[in-house]
């Protein structure tokens, strides 16, 4: 019995456990296994605000992340620095002005550049709730720009109307 | 009369019973084959992660280790440094450390004379097979870390036993 259990021990027993028995001058059958883990490194920071712009009641304003605008806006803009593959996703929340109706964002547009600034040549375009998969060995200074449509009616009252996007970024943590 | 004869029958006749020796030597020879067994591994970790951008340093009393068994002086090495990688893509260089000792619980095993390369002379203690411990520690310099990708990185450190071949 006792026989059987060593021998079981020695069989589940991984091969870096066992004796390596050298079988010629010089030997090199034996390693010691080498380890280290780099943590994760991954922050956002803001680099502009999404501006739809000013535009007349009952008409859309309109603004993509390539910076293509029906109302002279401009897209906001977020810096990731990671140092692994992030999936990038955009939100937005409705708009907001003391006693007005809320005014939602649609069509959200999200692109993503390494470029400082926007543009159709510059920017790659991806859906916003997908996200976007940023390269396994990190990226720096990647911007993810944002835009979209926020549509009014002529019963619109006019103001100033604010609110946030958020990005998130999902990576697996290190 | 009777005892006179008696003693001379025995002085004539002695010289021939008297034992014959011959010799033939030979030679008797015998090896004992040279044996070295490395067991016991204890791997080099640096723990929980490493910011990116800091140093990181495992002492060999802390690090990976190694239990030679030998029956022949044999010189044990390993590479000054090895190079980790990471599945997708990264590499770290470790620069390694050295150590020996003739447990495997030193708190502070003897540092190899020059560098792991070069190696350490084990010989034999009282004559008879010996167990002895090699440890290994390493360090990473921040800029090894700085712009490499998180994640899991794992090699390995050859050890290379030189002896006599019995």
């Amino acid at each position: 019995m006792k026989r059987l259990i060593v021998g079981l021990v020695l069989l589940a027993a991984p091969a870096t456990m066992r004796a390596q028995t050298c079988t010629a001058s010089p030997c090199t059958a034996a390693n010691v296994i080498t380890s280290l883990k780099i943590k994760s490194s991954v922050a956002f920071s803001a680099g502009s605000n999404l501006d739809f712009g000013s535009v007349a009641g009952g008409t859309t304003a309109s603004v993509d992340a390539q910076g293509t605008t029906t109302s002279t806006g401009t897209p906001g803009a977020v810096i990731l620095n990671a140092n692994q593959a992030v999936t990038v996703t955009a939100s937005f929340a409705q708009l907001t002005a003391a006693g007005f109706p809320n005014l939602t964002v649609s069509n959200p547009s999200c692109g993503y550049s390494s470029a400082a600034t926007t543009s159709t040549t510059n920017t790659t375009l991806f859906i916003c709730s997908t996200g976007y998969a940023s390269p396994a060995t990190g990226t720096s200074a990647l911007r993810v720009w944002l835009g979209g449509e926020v549509v009014t009616a002529a019963s619109t009252p006019a103001g100033n109307y604010a609110g946030t996007a958020t990005v998130t970024g999902t990576y697996t943590a290190y | 009369m009777n005892r006179s004869l008696a003693l001379m029958l025995l002085f004539v006749i002695a010289p021939s019973i008297v034992a014959q020796t011959s010799t033939a030597p030979i030679n008797v020879t015998a090896k004992v084959q040279s044996a070295v067994t490395l067991s016991g591994m204890v791997p080099l970790d640096f723990g929980a992660g490493i910011v990116p951008g800091s140093p990181a340093t495992v002492t060999a009393a802390n690090g990976g280790k190694i239990m030679v068994s030998y029956n022949v002086n044999t010189q044990l090495s390993l590479p000054n440094a090895v190079t980790l990688t990471r599945g997708g893509g990264g590499s770290v260089s470790v620069t390694l450390s050295c150590a020996q000792a003739s447990t495997g619980t030193n708190p502070a095993p003897t540092p190899f004379a020059t560098d792991c390369a070069t190696g350490y002379g084990a010989t034999l203690v009282g004559n008879a097979r010996t167990d002895w411990w090699l440890y290994l520690g390493g360090s990473i310099a921040g800029a090894a870390t700085a712009s490499v990708p998180a994640g899991n990185y794992a090699g390995s450190a050859t050890v290379t036993a030189t002896y006599t071949t019995f």
